[in-house]
């Protein structure tokens, strides 16, 4: 997570599924099947307000949030590869909406990793597992650290007189 | 008994092997040479006829490999922020995909000799981040199989750019 001047407190109102999937907790469809436990804007949301918590930047209801997240999540899990490996994808926007004035920035982030392939059912979750929550991590460094949600936050964040300072720091 | 020593001798220089193996390489481990590298997507030249998961699955495969070539410390996902100090320690990775040939099985069947190979031209520049100053400019061009899918082709790319740059940085060290 990138460090800012003065610390806004952000809150997630909500986490949408853009993704278009019917079976979204559908990871792997061959070899009998790999479903996620819980569904993808789930994971997003716990994962995200875990990383803003960690780096207390998480307000405590929506009330007193400085900083407001609408999460769209896009792609969750697996995309198509080379067919040798696995190539885990995540990728969401955030609306970012500063409550007061009512002025929105989007900010982009993707994350993606690539896992070996398998011939047992047992490494195959295993390495998709590692695959799917490798790309989450990377997509959530992506956005926690990116110039897009440092330039949001500035943008958003200057009349309350407080700019973000740069070196990122996860 | 005679047999006995030489099982002994060829036993003994076998463990001896096998210990002196990984302090031959610890001796190849090496302290990266820059902070953080970041890849950006590659854009695609007019006339390139690629799939677009092709471009997300290059990116993927080409930050995969310049993990396992260990040029930085960090490898950062594109549009990251780097701390200012760590910015001329820090190298990005763009380039465009210039050329993209789909091949022929027909030709690669009955010819055979190279004839009908799918192939990918890319150019490829690194930058130093802090003064936007240019480490070097390299050409990759693959050929593959057209019976294997294009994205098997973004692997050996990858893998192929990432040697590059290595041979590149290297050379502009010098």
């Amino acid at each position: 997570m990138q460090k800012f001047a003065r610390s806004p407190k952000f809150w997630i109102s909500e986490v949408i599924d853009r993704s278009a999937n019917p079976q979204p907790e559908m990871v792997l469809k061959t070899r009998g099947g790999i479903f996620l436990d819980r569904q993808p804007i789930l994971i997003v949301r716990e994962a995200l307000e875990q990383s803003l918590k960690a780096a207390n930047l998480l307000a405590s209801d929506a009330s007193s949030a400085d900083l407001v997240l609408k999460i769209y999540v896009f792609q969750f899990g697996l995309a198509e590869g080379s067919q040798l490996d696995f190539f885990g994808k995540v990728e969401f926007a955030a609306v970012v909406k500063n409550p007061r004035s009512g002025d929105t920035v989007e900010v982009k982030a993707a994350g993606t990793s690539i896992a070996k392939g398998a011939a047992r059912k047992k490494n195959l979750e295993k390495n998709v597992q590692e695959d799917i929550e490798e790309s989450l991590r990377d997509a959530l460094r992506n956005f926690l650290r990116g110039q897009q949600l440092k330039d949001a936050v500035g943008d958003l964040w200057k009349d309350e007189g407080a700019a973000p300072a740069a070196p990122p720091n996860l | 008994m005679e047999d006995f020593a030489m099982r002994l001798r060829v036993g003994l220089a076998m463990v001896a092997l096998v210990l002196a193996c990984p302090v031959l390489a610890a001796g190849k481990d090496k302290t990266p040479q820059y902070k953080t590298v970041e890849a950006k997507h590659f854009a695609q030249a007019e006339g390139v006829e690629l799939d677009p998961t092709f471009g997300d699955y290059f990116y993927a495969e080409l930050r995969q490999e310049l993990k396992k070539a260990k040029l930085a410390k960090d490898v950062i996902g594109e549009g990251e922020t780097v701390d200012d100090a760590d910015a001329p320690q820090s190298i990005v990775i763009s380039g465009t995909i210039t050329e993209y040939n789909k091949g022929s099985v027909v030709k690669s069947v009955l010819i055979g000799f190279g004839a009908g190979l799918r192939s990918l031209k890319i150019d490829a520049d690194v930058q130093r981040r802090g003064d936007k100053q240019s480490l070097g400019v390299l050409h990759v061009h693959v050929k593959l199989d057209p019976r294997w899918k294009p994205n098997v082709m973004a692997k050996t790319a990858a893998r192929q750019t990432v040697k590059e740059v290595k041979d590149e940085l290297k050379k502009s060290a010098q």
